[in-house]
């Protein structure tokens, strides 16, 4: 089904694709052999979103990046391995997950460092009930260790928590910071990871989220700094401690773009109104493939292809009954002359004729749909959608028109009146009219389906939230109608001959693919893009001076609420396209301790800042 | 008077219809007392599938009592009281080379309600075929001509005639019956059957075919 | 004057002046003569000295002599049938509420059992009825003041004598069903019609005894009601009696009585000698015998099953057995002879939908009519069976068997002296499977339509009634859904009467219109008129005399045509 938001998606995929084909691989790669495990119930809805953030930057990876889950079962833990493609899970034995282990270090990986082992492990404490729901991860979590590899000292590890603090789940998630609180006193929480990163969804600005989606983000952010070449980044993740992170992300606003080129196409496209009564045209009878005997010449062909040669010859006509044993020529009879002499055998041959063609066709399904896809080729080449509809709610006169044929004389010779009668009679058939009707009718439902549908997606329109950014609404109408104004005739006339959803659908889709590729501007980078719409409406100047103000301004949260002050963070990164204009911008105005995270894509900038918490921010109150 | 065709009730059976031997006589059974409508149909046509039709036909025609009437194109009905059954011992046919169902009915003011007969088993049931024996002569047609001074000889004019029974020209189907003759199936014609013989030129004897089960060639 | 009568159960035979009687007057539960104080009639002898001590001992005496009670005779005889059929439904509901086999049976020639009898002339105790004995008087009544005793038993066997049993002259008739025939159903719709049928005989019929009644009653055949089930076969049924009557000719009446009896085809099929024997009476004092068939157990039948109807059809088996049995019964008594009894083979069911496949159209359309008896000129019934309407359907089976069934047919051709063939449907309906809604739950629907305003459905519904959930049906202790059949529209007997018919004549009750097609008579057709209906002719008139003088000429003929009065000599 055709709808607005499959057409705003449809720009947004494309713009995404745009960008993709752009972007370069010179990106940061990882350096060591990773493997990503999401914990107990919920952790695993992070799969996808990771799968993308990661591939995008490291897309070829796609093979050595390896994610598991692991559940908690009867007898110690049930795992299975999840892949990038979003293909079904594949349960593993304790063997299965050593092998694949194993396989990371492999000489087929292009992981650069095969000394380590990096394993991230996602708990998500929405369905805990106690801190001993924490706690007996741990565990867990050894022995999954355990599993990986032979010396604890081969892996580097990190817990992403994912900490529920809404008002439901509060008193537990105090119950686990306390838990963290001994960390740095080598609880067992401290045993058994290098670090934490304390994910909660309530925010330094005490905006509580409704979903882990920054999260996703920050730990995807996480695992591109951590696996790194530079170890000072990578131990600011491994640092034996309890971090926070705070997080800001610019990119172009994709969804928005859409919304309004997809908005601005659909304003400029009318369907044509009919035009008088098709049913008063002249035309009409010709139009419908009818002769100007009234006969429909798909039928008259068939006759003269297949069944005049089952006529009776001149010959056989001596065979018909007689009133009298007169001796005379019967072929030179006339029809009427030759039908009265036989006393009407003549007339009952033909009937019987036309019946037993008639049977014989209703036999052949080939044929019929063959006379109903061309019927309807020459409907939609013949009528337009409003045509074809008034036909249909017309469908009784259509019909008078297509099974009455005018009567053929009778007063030529015998057997030439007798192959103007066979065509008189198969266009008579009312089976036979019966199928380019039903074919009309097809071609009816096929235009009101259309027609609904067009109207449905104009309505549609109309349930979709304005963009509140009224720069981008103004600048990108001007593109379509731009566009418009270019290729709108073509356009119009493709949209008037349109008859089904298919083709719109189809035609849609073109369209907007190609409006996307007239314009440099749908493939700048995401700054430029900003810069050339600000620049259009003479607003800020300096795009890139706004960018930094978004990413690492004062607007910028931190994923946890703590009662005392941070600190100073233990890692400030930018992730960007390395030597783009940005870059370079920030690298002047930042502080030099900034370090920068090359991922190739010119369509985003992040900002992740690491902090680590101390003691008396984790404990609270919470027995 | 509306007609209307009601699902099978038990208390109102009419079945087991049947042709009396060697008469032209229909019988039935019948629940005690009640009407019944008998329906003619052409030959293996069942009438309980039509009607639906028939009822709407009837509604729309003048039914004459005491004899059949057409109401649908080769489809002939006839109301039979329960007192005209035992005064008449059943029912005469209308005609044969036709399939006759007896329906129970009942008349209550403008409605006439017709029954559909019971599910039956295969013996005891609600219709009857009755087919037409008939015989078509088929005869060469030969002339005199003189030989010698006083003798003549028969010969062959060419023709063969094809004599038909003149009473099957009244309830005959176009369709029913064809003959055979250079290589043509040519059908026979109600024209024909009323006139009576009719002449084909052919040195080879035609072959007669029936294509209604109910007109059985002897 | 006495009669001879035969008893229809044990067929020993006996003077009417033999049989005995069961008591009017019946003491049931305690004594009530003796005081309290005394343990029993021992302890009262010892101990009671009072003057009535004798009238108290005559009286505990005779209250001991009519106590009601299991009549060991009686036990013995119904001990081989696994227990006694009998059942009169006034025992239930007139006083003393006992069943009549154990009343106490008074024997009059005992000087004992005399001593409660009332004489009814020097050293006479007989009631009599038109000369036979029909009853005896007790000496004192029973508490309704009934002294008269007529219910009469048999002296060996102690089983019930119907009233006026044995006065007239009786014929045994047996009707073997082969398992699936649809015996029960076929008796019950001949039972319940019996008059009427029997009155195209020219004959009147009176059933005499409860017997009929209680089978009407226990096996009903109606719209809505289930079909009575198998009954089991090692039970003995109760003989079923009629009194028949008819015109004698001569402005008087004959009166006969004819006892049919109900026998399961199980008895001779299972090769169970110990079973045969039991039953083997009904079949050699048979004067007539009716064998029913199912079309199921024709092997042609089977040929042209559908699937479907295959799969439906429960596995039968094969008639030839009976057959066997029966005629080896008759060859004990007669050595290895043709059997004369009449035997009238019937097929069953005969408008199943696949008897339509092997039966041809004229064979149907005779068999979808009603029998027709013959009539005067005044419409009233002749004591004849109507061959003329038989013969055809007799001919057409004939060669059915002839054609399908050939060992069959010959079998019985070789072992039967006298057999004709017979088809009839006693439902003339489909039968129909339906379930049964639990009682419990069928309350509660009956309570929900009610509350609706509905009419409740019936409790048995179609197998496939899918608004009837299954699980809301009875089982059976298998767990399998409880079914039973039903009729599947209107009921319409079409000639269950013929063979019965048939059976008259061959037992000499009626005649008929034509002679009757004898298939072990070869068929001689009348020269002149080619009609089948020719006789041979008695010995005195095979001679025929023509002319005289010297053209006096002297014919021989042995045969005659009775449709055109031809004469002729048959080799």
């Amino acid at each position: 089904m055709l709808t607005i938001q499959s057409l705003i998606q449809h720009v947004e995929n494309r713009l995404r694709q745009i960008d993709r084909d752009q972007s370069d691989t010179t990106g940061g790669e990882p350096q060591y052999p990773q493997l990503v495990v999401y914990l107990g119930d919920g952790a695993d809805q992070a799969h996808p979103q990771l799968c993308e953030s990661l591939l995008s930057i490291w897309p070829q990876y796609e093979k050595e990046l390896k994610f598991l889950r692991a559940e908690a079962a009867e007898e110690g833990l049930s795992l299975a391995e999840l892949f990038p493609d979003g293909g079904e899970a594949v349960e593993q034995t304790e063997d299965g997950v050593r092998e694949l282990a194993s396989a990371l270090f492999g000489t087929r990986m292009h992981f650069r460092d095969r000394t380590k082992l990096l394993v991230y492990y996602i708990l998500d404490t929405s369905s805990f009930v106690g801190p001993e729901d924490f706690l007996a991860w741990m565990p867990r979590i050894r022995k999954l260790k355990d599993l990986l590899c032979a010396s604890p000292g081969d892996v580097l590890d990190v817990l992403f928590l994912l900490l529920n603090e809404n008002l439901v789940r509060r008193k537990t998630a105090g119950q686990i910071r306390n838990c963290l609180s001994g960390f740095c006193d080598g609880n067992e929480v401290r045993r058994t990871v290098d670090n934490v990163m304390l994910l909660s969804n309530r925010r330094s600005d005490n905006a509580i989220l409704e979903d882990w989606e920054m999260c996703y983000k920050i730990i995807s952010a996480s695992i591109l700094l951590s696996n790194n070449a530079d170890t000072q980044v990578a131990k600011a993740f491994f640092s034996n401690a309890v971090t926070a992170a705070s997080y800001a992300r610019e990119e172009k606003a994709l969804p928005q773009i859409g919304q309004v080129v997809v908005k601005s196409l659909l304003g400029e496209l009318t369907l044509p109104a009919l035009e008088g009564n098709p049913l008063e045209d002249p035309r009409l009878p010709e139009k419908l493939g009818l002769t100007q005997q009234g006969t429909i010449g798909m039928l008259d062909q068939y006759a003269e292809n297949s069944l005049f040669d089952l006529l009776p010859t001149e010959d056989q006509l001596e065979f018909f009954p007689r009133r009298d044993d007169r001796a005379c020529a019967m072929s030179q009879f006339t029809a009427r002359e030759f039908d009265e002499y036989t006393m009407g055998a003549w007339e009952q041959c033909l009937i019987r004729l036309a019946e037993s063609v008639g049977e014989r066709l209703a036999l052949n399904a080939d044929i019929r749909a063959e006379w109903r896809n061309r019927f309807r080729e020459g409907l939609t080449r013949q009528f337009s959608n409003e045509e074809i509809l008034y036909l249909n709610e017309h469908l009784e006169d259509v019909r008078t028109l297509l099974s009455n044929p005018r009567v053929p004389p009778q007063d030529a010779p015998v057997l030439a009146a007798a192959r103007e009668q066979l065509k008189y009679r198969l266009s008579s058939d009312r089976e036979l009219a019966g199928i380019f009707l039903s074919a009309l009718q097809e071609q009816g439902w096929a235009a009101q389906d259309f027609a609904d549908q067009w109207n449905g997606l104009l309505k549609s329109v109309r349930s979709v939230h304005t963009v509140r950014d009224g720069n981008i609404t103004v600048f990108y109408e001007r593109q379509v109608r731009s566009f418009y104004n270019r290729h709108g005739t073509a356009m119009e006339a493709a949209f008037s001959k349109m008859h089904d959803t298919e083709e719109l659908e189809k035609f849609l889709y073109k369209t907007l693919d190609q409006i996307l590729d007239s314009d440099a501007i749908f493939s700048a980078p995401f700054e430029k893009e900003l810069e050339s719409r600000l620049n259009e409406e003479s607003m800020i100047a300096d795009a890139k001076q706004y960018i930094r103000e978004k990413l690492t301004g004062k607007d910028v949260c931190v994923y946890l609420q703590t009662d005392f002050d941070l600190g100073a963070p233990i890692l400030s990164a930018i992730l960007l396209k390395g030597g783009s204009p940005l870059h370079n911008s920030l690298r002047m105005n930042l502080a030099p301790t900034t370090y920068y995270y090359n991922t190739g894509r010119g369509s985003a900038a992040e900002a992740l800042v690491i902090y680590e918490v101390s003691q008396q921010n984790l404990v609270n109150g919470e027995a | 008077m509306q007609y209307q065709y009601c699902p099978h009730n038990p208390a109102r059976y009419a079945t087991n219809l049947l042709r009396e031997r060697g008469s032209s006589r229909l019988y039935w059974e019948n629940a005690d007392g009640q009407d019944v409508l008998l329906v003619q149909t052409p030959f293996g046509v069942p009438a309980a599938e039509r009607m639906e039709a028939l009822c709407q036909a009837m509604g729309k025609t003048l039914i004459q009592p005491g004899r059949y009437t057409e109401v649908l194109p080769g489809v002939w009905v006839r109301f039979v009281s329960a007192m005209d059954k035992v005064q008449m011992n059943g029912c005469p046919i209308n005609t044969e080379a036709s399939t006759y169902t007896v329906f129970s009915c009942l008349t209550e003011g403008e409605v006439c309600s017709i029954f559909a007969p019971q599910p039956c088993q295969a013996m005891i049931s609600a219709d009857c075929s009755i087919p037409m024996r008939i015989r078509v002569e088929v005869t060469e047609q030969f002339r005199r001509r003189r030989q010698g001074l006083f003798g003549h000889v028969m010969e062959p004019t060419g023709f063969y005639t094809l004599s038909f029974p003149r009473e099957l020209a009244g309830t005959y189907q176009e369709g029913g019956l064809f003959y055979r003759a250079g290589g043509l199936e040519i059908p026979v014609t109600r024209q024909m059957l009323e006139q009576g013989v009719v002449y084909v030129k052919t040195d080879i004897r035609p072959e007669l075919v029936s294509r209604n089960k109910g007109l059985e060639l002897i | 004057m006495s009669f001879e009568i035969t008893c229809p159960y044990c067929f020993r035979k006996m003077q009417d002046t033999e049989v005995l009687f069961r008591s009017e007057k019946v003491n049931q539960g305690e004594c009530g003569l003796l005081p309290d104080e005394y343990d029993g009639i021992e302890d009262f002898k010892v101990r009671y000295d009072g003057p009535d001590k004798e009238s108290i001992l005559r009286g505990y005496q005779e209250w001991e002599f009519f106590a009601a009670g299991p009549d060991p005779v009686y036990e013995e005889f119904w001990a081989e049938f696994n227990g006694t059929t009998e059942y009169n439904p006034t025992d239930e509901v007139m006083p003393p509420y006992v069943k009549s086999y154990y009343r106490k049976v008074i024997d009059p020639s005992l000087p004992e059992h005399r001593r409660y009898l009332k004489p009814q002339g020097p050293g006479d105790f007989f009631i009599r009825d038109q000369g036979m004995v029909s009853g005896i008087e007790l000496a004192s009544g029973n508490v309704t003041g009934k002294n008269i005793c007529n219910r009469r038993v048999c002296p060996h066997c102690h089983n019930p004598l119907p009233d006026g049993y044995g006065r007239n002259p009786v014929k045994f008739a047996t009707v073997i069903g082969i398992t699936g025939a649809g015996k029960t159903i076929y008796l019950s719709q001949l039972l319940k019609d019996m008059t009427l049928y029997v009155v195209k005989a020219g004959l009147s019929a009176m059933d005499s005894g409860p017997e009929v009644q209680t089978f009407l009653d226990r096996n009903i055949v109606a719209a809505g009601a289930p079909l009575p089930g198998s009954t089991p076969f090692s039970q003995l049924q109760q003989p079923l009696f009629y009194e028949m009557s008819r015109d004698d000719g001569n402005q008087g009446r004959v009166q006969e009585t004819f006892v049919l009896y109900d026998v399961a085809g199980e008895v001779f099929m299972r090769g169970d000698a110990a079973l045969i024997r039991k039953f083997a009476p009904y079949v050699k004092h048979a004067d007539g015998l009716i064998i029913l068939i199912s079309p199921l157990q024709l092997r042609v039948v089977n040929s042209v099953m559908t699937e479907e109807e295959r799969e439906k059809a429960k596995k039968e088996a094969r008639p030839d057995t009976v057959f066997r049995t029966i005629h080896n019964i008759f060859a004990q008594e007669n050595g290895n002879t043709r059997c004369k009894v009449p035997l009238a083979v019937c097929v069953s069911k005969a408008d199943l939908p696949m008897m339509q496949r092997v039966f041809s159209r004229d064979l149907q359309d005779m068999l979808r009519k009603n029998v027709e008896g013959v009539r005067d000129a005044c419409g009233f019934y002749l004591p004849l069976f109507n061959a003329t309407e038989y013969n055809p359907i007799f001919n057409e089976l004939f060669r059915f068997f002839q054609n399908n069934e050939i060992d069959l047919a010959q079998y019985i051709h070789t072992s039967y002296a006298s057999y004709a063939y017979f088809a009839f449907t006693a439902l003339g309906c489909s039968v129909e499977e339906r379930k049964k809604i639990k009682d419990s739950e069928y309350e509660r629907i009956k309570q929900q339509c009610k509350e609706r305003d509905m009419d409740p459905p019936p409790q048995y519904v179609p197998v496939d009634d899918p608004k009837i959930k299954d699980v809301l049906c009875e089982r059976t202790a298998e767990g399998k859904l409880y079914v039973r059949s039903f009729p599947g529209g209107t009921i319409l007997p079409k000639r269950v009467e013929e063979p019965l018919l048939w059976l008259f004549s061959q037992l000499g009750y009626i005649a008929s219109d034509v002679l009757i097609d004898d298939p072990t008579k070869p068929k001689i057709t009348c020269p002149a008129c080619g009609s089948f209906a020719t006789e041979e002719l008695p010995e005195d008139q095979r001679e025929q005399v023509s002319g005289w003088w010297k053209f006096r000429k002297v014919e021989y003929f042995n045969r005659v045509c009775r449709e055109c009065g031809h004469c002729w000599e048959q080799n």
